[in-house]
C-alpha cells in the first residue's frame, strides 16, 4: 500500500515535470513567433505624470500601433526606482513584463541600498530611449561666467552647489568630478527635486546647482547663466555653452538616461523584436516631435550598446556611491 | 496686455473649453470626494487625454479637475469623517460634528461658497499681482522654510482639543514617522529595517486614510449608532445669510492665507487650511466653541484649501517651478503643450497665460454650481445603513491606497494606521497634530539641515536674514503664550 502511494506520487509527480517542461517549452516556441499575442505590461518606476510616464506613454502609443497589441503603462514608484525595479525582475520573463526605467532605479539605488538586484545580472537591456544631459549653473548676478571661475572661487572659499537629491544621479556625477579635480572646497545642498534647486538659486540661497538642461534652459540669460553642459557635443539649442569635455574634463556620466529593460531570461528573439520596434518609434516624426516638445532628448541605443553602457556606468557609479556613504 | 487678456477670456470661453472644464470638475468631485483617489491622481490620468487638445482646453479640463478634487476632498470628511484628501484633514475639525447635529447640508454650503470664494481670491490675486507674488517665492530659501513650518507646528496647540500633552504626544509620534526612510542629506536609511518598501518613508496619504477613514469606522462598529441617525437623518437645516455674512473677514483672512501658502512651494493645501483655522480660533472670543461643529472653522478651512490652488499656479506660471505635485504633473502638461514655464511665458504666450488664468475662473464657477447641487443631493448618504455604508468605505480606502503607487505595502501602510488611529483616539490623543507634523517635519528637518549646511554650522543663519528673523520671533511668542496659558490653566486645576 504504502509502496503503492509513493509510486502513484512519483508518477503524478514526473507527469507533472513533463507537462510543465512540456507548456514552457511549447509557450516558448509560440511567443518567439507570435510574440505579442496579448497584451504587454511596461512598468516605470515612478509616479504618473513626471517624464518616465511621459516617455511610456509616447512609446507604447507607438509599439501599440506597431505590434498590433496593447501596451499597459503601470506606475510603481517608491523605494527609490527599487519597487518597481523588484517588481520586474520577478515577473514572468516571457516579453510580457517590461520597464521603462532610468540610471538612478537601475545603477545607483541597488548600489546604495540592499534592495536585492543587480542591473547587470537581474535584467536584460532592450533599448536606451533618451538622455538628458545636465548643466552646471549659476546667478546671473553672481558675476561668474565660465566653469573656470567658479572652479576658482572654489579654490578660494566654500562653493555650494544644489542639485535635484542626495545620491541621485546629478550628485553621483558633480561629486565624482569635484573629488577628482582635489582642490576643490564644494558643498553638497541636496534638494527635493531639480525645481527646487533652481529656485533657490534664483533666490541667491546657493552658489551654484547642477540641473537636467530643460529645468534650466527657461533661465538661461534670464537670471541664471550656464556655464558648462554633460553631453560630448554642444546642443543645438545652447550653441555658446560649451561642454566638460571640450573644456577638458572627463566626466562619469552624461545626462539622465531612461531605457527599457527586461527579466533577465527574457528570450533574445523577443528582446530584439522589442527593441526594433522602440527603435521604429524613435525614428517616427510624431514620436519625434512629442519628445521634443516636451524637452526630453531622444538618444537610441540598441540592446548591445545599452548593456555595455549599463556595465560600464554601474561599475563607475558603485565606486561613487560607496564612497559618499563612508 | 489687453489683447492678450481679451484673446485668454475668448480661449477659456469657447464651448469646447467649457465642456472640457465641467468634465474636469465633476470628474475631480469624484476624484476628491472618494477616500484615497486623490488630485493628483486625477489630473495625472487626464493628461494623457489633452496631449491633443489646445492649450487651453487642456488647461481647462485639468485646472477643473484640480478646483472640483480639492473641494470635494472635504465632502466626506463633513460627511462621514473620513477625508477624500490631504487638503480635507482639516476639515475634520469641525464637519462631522455639524453633521452629528444635523447640519450636514449647513456645513456642505459653506463649503461650496468658502471654497468658492477662496478659489477665486486666489485668481484674483494671480491675474494681478503674479509676477510680483513670485518674488515672495524667491526669497523664501532653506532658513525661511525653516522657519515656516516651525511656525506650522504651533498649531498643534490649537488642534490639540482639551490637552496639550495629548496633543504634544501626537505631534511626537508624528514626528518620529517622519524620519522613517532615507536621510534626505546624505541617502542613509533610517528605522528602514531592510525594507526597501519604507526607503522614501511613509506615504502620506494612505496613513491619512487609515488614521482618519478606519478609525472612524472601527469606531462606529462600537455601535450606539441608532440614536445618531435620527438625528442625522434631519439634515435639511441650510446655511443662513447672516452666518455668511458674520464670516465675511474670516474667509477673506483665509484665503490669503491659502494663496500665500500656495505661493511657497513646498507647502500645499493641508497646511494652508490647519494654519487658517487656528488663526480663526486665536482671533475668537469664545475658544470653547471649537471643535464641537463650528460653521465659522469650516468656512476658514475650505477657503484656505481652494485659495492654494491659484497660488500654487503663481510660481509655476512665473517661474516654471511647481509649488506641490499637482503642480509638478501640470508642468509636464505644458511642456507637452510647448509651452516653457518661466518669466518668459508672460511674453512669448500671454494669450495662453490669461486664458489659463480664465479657465481656473471657470472652473470655479462650475464648482459653485455643482457644489450647490450635491449639497442638496450628498447627505443623502447618510441614509444609507451604517452597516452597508461602512463596507463600503472599508473597500474604497483599501482600492485608494492600493492605486496611489499601485502598491499592496501602501494597503498595509493604511491598516496599520487605521489601527493605530483607533487605539490613540481610545486613549483620548487627537490626530490632527500627529498629521500635521507628519507633513511639516520632513520641511522642517531637511530645510534646517540645509541651512546649517550654507552656513557650515553657524546657528546665526536664522536671526541674520529678515524674513526668517520675523518668522521665529511670531513663533517664539506663540509659543512663549501657549506655555504660559497652560501654566495658568494647570495652576487654576491645582
Amino acid at each position: 500500500m504504502k509502496v503503492l502511494t509513493s509510486l502513484k506520487v512519483l508518477a503524478v509527480g514526473v507527469l507533472v515535470m513533463g507537462m510543465a517542461a512540456c507548456s514552457k517549452s511549447g509557450s516558448e516556441a509560440e511567443s518567439a513567433d507570435s510574440y505579442p499575442s496579448r497584451a504587454i505590461s511596461l512598468t516605470i518606476p515612478y509616479a504618473a505624470g513626471g517624464s518616465a510616464d511621459l516617455q511610456a506613454r509616447i512609446i507604447s502609443d507607438f509599439v501599440d500601433k506597431d505590434l498590433g497589441e496593447t501596451v499597459n503603462v503601470i506606475s510603481k514608484p517608491g523605494g527609490a526606482g527599487s519597487t518597481g525595479m523588484t517588481a520586474v525582475k520577478s515577473a514572468k520573463p516571457d516579453g510580457y513584463n517590461i520597464i521603462l526605467t532610468a540610471v538612478g532605479p537601475s545603477t545607483l539605488t541597488p548600489n546604495a541600498n540592499n534592495v536585492g538586484y543587480d542591473v547587470t545580472t537581474d535584467f536584460k537591456q532592450v533599448s536606451q530611449i533618451s538622455e538628458a544631459p545636465y548643466g552646471i549653473v549659476v546667478n546671473s548676478g553672481s558675476g561668474i561666467s565660465t566653469l573656470e571661475e567658479l572652479l576658482d572661487m572654489a579654490r578660494e572659499k566654500k562653493v555650494t552647489y544644489g542639485t535635484t537629491g542626495a545620491g541621485l544621479h546629478q550628485h553621483v556625477v558633480t561629486a565624482a568630478f569635484v573629488k577628482s579635480q582635489g582642490d576643490l572646497d564644494m558643498e553638497h545642498i541636496p534638494f527635493e527635486g531639480g525645481a527646487e534647486a533652481v529656485t533657490a538659486l534664483l533666490g541667491n540661497h546657493i552658489n551654484a546647482s547642477v540641473n537636467t538642461i530643460s529645468e534650466v534652459i527657461p533661465h538661461a540669460g534670464n537670471g541664471l547663466t550656464i556655464l558648462a553642459v554633460t553631453s560630448d557635443e554642444r546642443l543645438e539649442e545652447l550653441p555658446d555653452i560649451p561642454t566638460f569635455k571640450e573644456l577638458g574634463y572627463e566626466l562619469i556620466g552624461k545626462g539622465a538616461w531612461f531605457g527599457i529593460m527586461a527579466p533577465k531570461d527574457t528570450p533574445d528573439e523577443i528582446v530584439s523584436k522589442l527593441d526594433d520596434s522602440i527603435k521604429k518609434a524613435l525614428e517616427d516624426p510624431a514620436v519625434i516631435e512629442q519628445f521634443k516638445k516636451a524637452g526630453i532628448p531622444i538618444a537610441y541605443l540598441n540592446a548591445e550598446e545599452f548593456t555595455q553602457k549599463v556595465i560600464d556606468e554601474n561599475e563607475k557609479n558603485k565606486e561613487v556611491v560607496t564612497s559618499l556613504n563612508n | 496686455m489687453s489683447n492678450e487678456f481679451l484673446a485668454g477670456l475668448l480661449f477659456a470661453l469657447a464651448p469646447a473649453a467649457i465642456l472640457a472644464n465641467l468634465l474636469g470638475v465633476g470628474l475631480g468631485i469624484v476624484f476628491g470626494a472618494l477616500p484615497g483617489l486623490t488630485a493628483t491622481m486625477g489630473v495625472a490620468l487626464v493628461i494623457p487625454l489633452t496631449f491633443g487638445l489646445d492649450p487651453v482646453v487642456g488647461f481647462s479640463a485639468l485646472l477643473g479637475v484640480y478646483v472640483g478634487a480639492v473641494y470635494a476632498g472635504s465632502i466626506t470628511a463633513i460627511l462621514v469623517g473620513t477625508p477624500g484628501t490631504a487638503a480635507a484633514a482639516a476639515t475634520l475639525l469641525e464637519g462631522p460634528a455639524l453633521t452629528k447635529m444635523g447640519q450636514a447640508k449647513k456645513a456642505l454650503t459653506m463649503t461650496t461658497i468658502a471654497s468658492t470664494i477662496g478659489g477665486l481670491f486666489s485668481c484674483v490675486a494671480l491675474i494681478f499681482i503674479a509676477p510680483q507674488l513670485a518674488k515672495v517665492a524667491l526669497s523664501f530659501g532653506p532658513p525661511e522654510y525653516f522657519a515656516l513650518a516651525l511656525f506650522g507646528i504651533s498649531i498643534v496647540a490649537g488642534v490639540s482639543g482639551n490637552s496639550l500633552l495629548k496633543g504634544v504626544i501626537a505631534g511626537l509620534i508624528g514626528l518620529f514617522i517622519a524620519v522613517i526612510g532615507m536621510d534626505p542629506i546624505t541617502g542613509t536609511n533610517r528605522y528602514t529595517f531592510g525594507n526597501a518598501n519604507l526607503l522614501n518613508g511613509i506615504n502620506v496619504v494612505p496613513a491619512l486614510v487609515g488614521l482618519f477613514a478606519i478609525s472612524e469606522v472601527l469606531t462606529r462598529l462600537e455601535g450606539k449608532t441608532d440614536e445618531l441617525r435620527s438625528k442625522i437623518g434631519n439634515s435639511s437645516i441650510g446655511l443662513k445669510a447672516s452666518e455668511l455674512k458674520r464670516n465675511w473677514f474670516n474667509l477673506l483672512r483665509s484665503s490669503v492665507i491659502g494663496t500665500f501658502v500656495g505661493i511657497i512651494p513646498a507647502t500645499g493645501s493641508g497646511v494652508a487650511s490647519f494654519v487658517a483655522y487656528n488663526e480663526l480660533k486665536r482671533a475668537s472670543k469664545d475658544k470653547s466653541k471649537f471643535g464641537k461643529g463650528n460653521i465659522d472653522g469650516i468656512a476658514a478651512t475650505e477657503s484656505a484649501n481652494n485659495a492654494v490652488t491659484g497660488g500654487a499656479l503663481v510660481p509655476l506660471l512665473t517661474l516654471g517651478i511647481p509649488g506641490d505635485v499637482i503642480t509638478a504633473v501640470m508642468l509636464g502638461a505644458l511642456m507637452i503643450q510647448g509651452l516653457t514655464p518661466g518669466p518668459m511665458l508672460f511674453t512669448t504666450n500671454g494669450d495662453v497665460v490669461y486664458g489659463i488664468f480664465m479657465a481656473l475662473i471657470v472652473a470655479n464657477i462650475f464648482m459653485l454650481v455643482l457644489g450647490l447641487g450635491a449639497s442638496k443631493i450628498f447627505p443623502k448618504i447618510l441614509k444609507i445603513p451604517e452597516q452597508i455604508l461602512m463596507p463600503a468605505i472599508v473597500v474604497l480606502c483599501v482600492l485608494g491606497s492600493y492605486s496611489i503607487a499601485n502598491s499592496t505595502f501602501d494597503v498595509l501602510v493604511m491598516l496599520a494606521f487605521g489601527l493605530l488611529g483607533y487605539g490613540l483616539l481610545k486613549v483620548g490623543i487627537p490626530l490632527a497634530p500627529m498629521l500635521l507634523s507628519l507633513i511639516l517635519a520632513p520641511i522642517i528637518e531637511t530645510n534646517f539641515r540645509r541651512s546649517m549646511l550654507l552656513s557650515q554650522n553657524d546657528f546665526s543663519i536664522f536671526v541674520t536674514r529678515p524674513v526668517s528673523v520675523v518668522i521665529l520671533a511670531v513663533t517664539i511668542t506663540i509659543f512663549a503664550v501657549i506655555l504660559v496659558n497652560e501654566w495658568k490653566k494647570r495652576k487654576a486645576h491645582v
